[in-house]
């Protein structure tokens, strides 16, 4: 009889490579060899499509469009403070909470790595001005309009070799975070900015 | 004298003898056998004059994977390929067995190509399949620890949603 429990780790790690990330969760839960060869390393698939992340008012809702199916993830760290989704690239989510402190976090590892705070200046005083005129002077708007958009430029559980970039204050102003940073380094701009893509690794 | 060589004994020396561990021979050309690394090494240092035995390797099996070394070395159209390659694994996922000593044989015998195929092939039967669905058509016996079972379950139980 063939015995698939036992076929060497060299055979398996070839086939983890094909999986895709809810497939190999499920490959380590078939039988003990399996599992130990599935927490060997770092899990790095063959090029996949990427999740929609859906935020709800419970559970962060993943969509993986390879399977066509809907995955509700609970994470309780999400929870402290109202966290808020603003973003998400290389796996990881940009989160911002009431009193708008920033966050990366793994809904997977649920490893978190947190950032100061952006700067406010002359024009984020305007921004809280603005804020409290109107519709916005709600903690909760206040903390889902800060950030227009938030990407990664690299996956943060690979190396120490990456960048946060966001677009704040609606869409006015660009700012950059690297590891080890005490600040965001901001950008100054005239212009709106309007779109800013994970491809920006040569800026360095 | 001189000796003279005629293309038919050319054409022959290219081709080299090999040994299943059941004693099955196989006679297939030089650049056919060179598809496995390993019998690669074995002609680069012994020749091809005697019959190379693959020992670990069964008759029915050296067979398949002669066939598929054969067809890959024509160097055919990349569609032509996909097409023959599909239909191959279709054939060989019938057989668990068979399947599971292809894979070992392929991996024995370095092909990477091969390996690669039927990693992917593995792959599609595993895609959306509870663990237990797994442990039932590879005849697996779930012997995970305590442990192991709750350190799965807390950290990705999102994973066993209903599929």
């Amino acid at each position: 009889m063939a015995d698939y429990a036992n076929l060497s780790r060299d055979i398996l790690q070839t086939i983890i490579k094909y999986l895709s990330f809810p497939d190999y969760i499920r490959f380590g839960a078939v039988c003990s060899h399996w599992f130990d060869v599935s927490n060997e390393g770092y899990h790095s698939p063959q090029k996949q499509l990427p999740w929609l992340v859906c935020f709800d008012i419970d559970f962060p809702k993943f969509f993986n469009p390879s399977e066509e199916k809907v995955y509700q993830i609970e994470i309780p760290e999400l929870h402290t403070h109202g966290r808020y989704c603003a973003g998400s690239s290389h796996g990881w989510l940009i989160t911002i909470d009431l009193d708008l402190n920033i966050n990366l976090m793994n809904p997977f590892s649920k490893a978190q790595i947190d950032l100061p705070l952006l700067p406010f200046d002359t024009f984020g005083v305007r921004y809280q001005k603005l804020c409290e005129l109107s519709w916005l002077n709600y903690p909760k708007q206040k903390r889902d309009k800060l950030i227009y958009k938030a990407v990664l430029s690299a996956d943060p559980s690979k190396s120490s070799d990456y960048i946060v970039m966001v677009i704040y204050f609606a869409n006015s102003k660009l700012a950059f975070w690297r590891p080890g940073d005490i600040t965001w380094i901001v950008i100054n701009s005239h212009s709106f900015v309007e779109d800013v893509s994970q491809d920006f690794s040569d800026l360095k | 004298m001189a000796t003279i060589i005629t293309k038919e004994q050319q054409e022959k020396e290219k081709m080299v003898t090999l040994v299943s561990s059941d004693s099955e021979k196989f006679v297939v050309e030089q650049k056919v056998a060179e598809k496995s690394h390993v019998i690669k090494m074995v002609m680069n240092c012994c020749g091809i004059e005697s019959p190379i035995p693959v020992r670990r390797v069964k008759g029915d099996i050296l067979k398949s994977i002669l066939e598929y070394c054969e067809k890959h070395s024509k160097g055919e159209a990349q569609e032509v390929m996909e097409k023959w390659d599909k239909e191959y694994m279709d054939k060989a996922e019938k057989d668990l067995v068979f399947f599971h000593d292809l894979m070992l044989a392929s991996h024995f015998l370095h092909i990477q190509e091969l390996v690669d195929l039927i990693a992917v092939t593995f792959a599609g039967m595993l895609k959306m399949k509870s663990p237990e669905e797994i442990r039932q058509k590879f005849n697996i016996n779930n012997d995970l620890t305590k442990e192991q079972e709750e350190h799965i379950m807390t950290t990705f139980g999102w994973a066993f949603q209903p599929i």
